[in-house]
């Protein structure tokens, strides 16, 4: 296993682009999966889905966004 | 100067170093930037359900950290604007965490920048949050949400930007009290890196108080000449901040 902390640069298409995909592998629904979040009601895949949603809307909009 | 890609990937290694000291098979950490002006970068653990810690042999607690970076003011230093680590009861983090310390950079008046949240549940603490009357917006929220108070939103302030703990101080907190397996000199490694933060945020509390960090290396016998354009002035907001 490599040690190596990396860096991966994205544009803003490409961002939106992987939010996009992000909200469709877990059912499409950002509302209720915003919901579900609030009541700690979200499985490991789900709030691993939840906390890149978060990260890239903070790349995207900045700390106001998120 | 260090790029921002530079630094994010200097920042990823450091967290990265401290997990390996109580998790050295963890994954390194990653760095996502983007590419614009405002040089935005996230930086969080691998893998992205949480890196497992365990006890005894057996994965008991999950950790998840992440922190959300920018340019500081004068572009040459990174600055965390949020981060969170927090811990699960569980080989994968879901659910609700047992306990998460948070920073906000920004955090404005309603809740300390850095803070704690507990996610347990005490009677006596429920009684008391309930009946915290309508004086601050905390409470006025509170007070019209049909829902019992939960100790979880609950903000334990933790010394500001300046003196909030580091992540260092959370993974040894959960050697020391919840038994999670290290290997030797994990701890040592811990301080190592711990020294290595509160020295650099020693230098920026220096920044928040000129004066004060002159007088008191004056105490100490050093000559201490003002610049010439005069003492810089204290950064009252950080001084003050909750």
């Amino acid at each position: 296993m490599s040690s190596t902390a990396t860096v991966r640069t994205l544009t803003p298409t490409a961002a939106q682009a992987r939010r996009a995909e992000l909200v469709q592998s877990v059912g499409g629904d950002e509302t209720a999966l915003r919901a579900r979040a609030a009541v700690y009601a979200l499985d490991a895949r789900e709030l691993a889905a939840m906390d890149e949603i978060d990260a890239l809307d903070f790349l995207l909009n900045g700390p106001a966004g998120v | 100067m260090a790029t921002l890609e530079e630094q994010a990937v200097q920042f990823a290694a450091d967290l990265t170093a401290a997990v390996h000291a109580i998790a050295p098979t963890c994954e390194p950490f990653g760095a996502l930037a983007m590419d614009s002006p405002e040089g935005r970068f996230y930086v969080q653990q691998a893998p992205d359900t949480g890196v497992p810690l365990t006890v005894e042999g057996a994965a008991l607690l999950t950790l998840k950290v992440a922190y959300r970076c920018t340019w500081d003011s004068s572009e040459q230093f990174l600055a965390v604007e949020t981060s969170h680590v927090k811990v699960y009861a569980a080989a994968q983090a879901r659910g609700e965490p047992l306990f998460r310390y948070e920073y906000v950079r920004k955090a404005g008046r309603d809740h300390p920048g850095a803070h704690l949240q507990v996610h347990a549940h005490r009677d006596g603490i429920t009684h008391v949050m309930s009946r915290a009357g309508r004086s601050t917006p905390r409470a006025r929220r509170r007070a019209d949400d049909a829902a019992v108070p939960a100790m979880s939103e609950l903000h334990f302030p933790l010394g500001g930007a300046r003196y909030r703990p580091c992540l260092e101080d959370v993974l040894e907190m959960l050697v020391c009290e919840l038994g999670v397996d290290c290997p030797d000199g994990a701890r040592q490694a811990l301080q190592d890196s711990r020294e290595v933060w509160r020295r650099q945020q020693l230098r920026s509390a220096v920044r928040d108080a000129p004066a004060d960090a002159a007088e008191t290396l004056t105490a100490l016998g050093y000559t201490v000449t003002p610049p010439g354009n005069g003492v810089p002035p204290d950064n009252r907001d950080r001084l003050r901040e909750h």
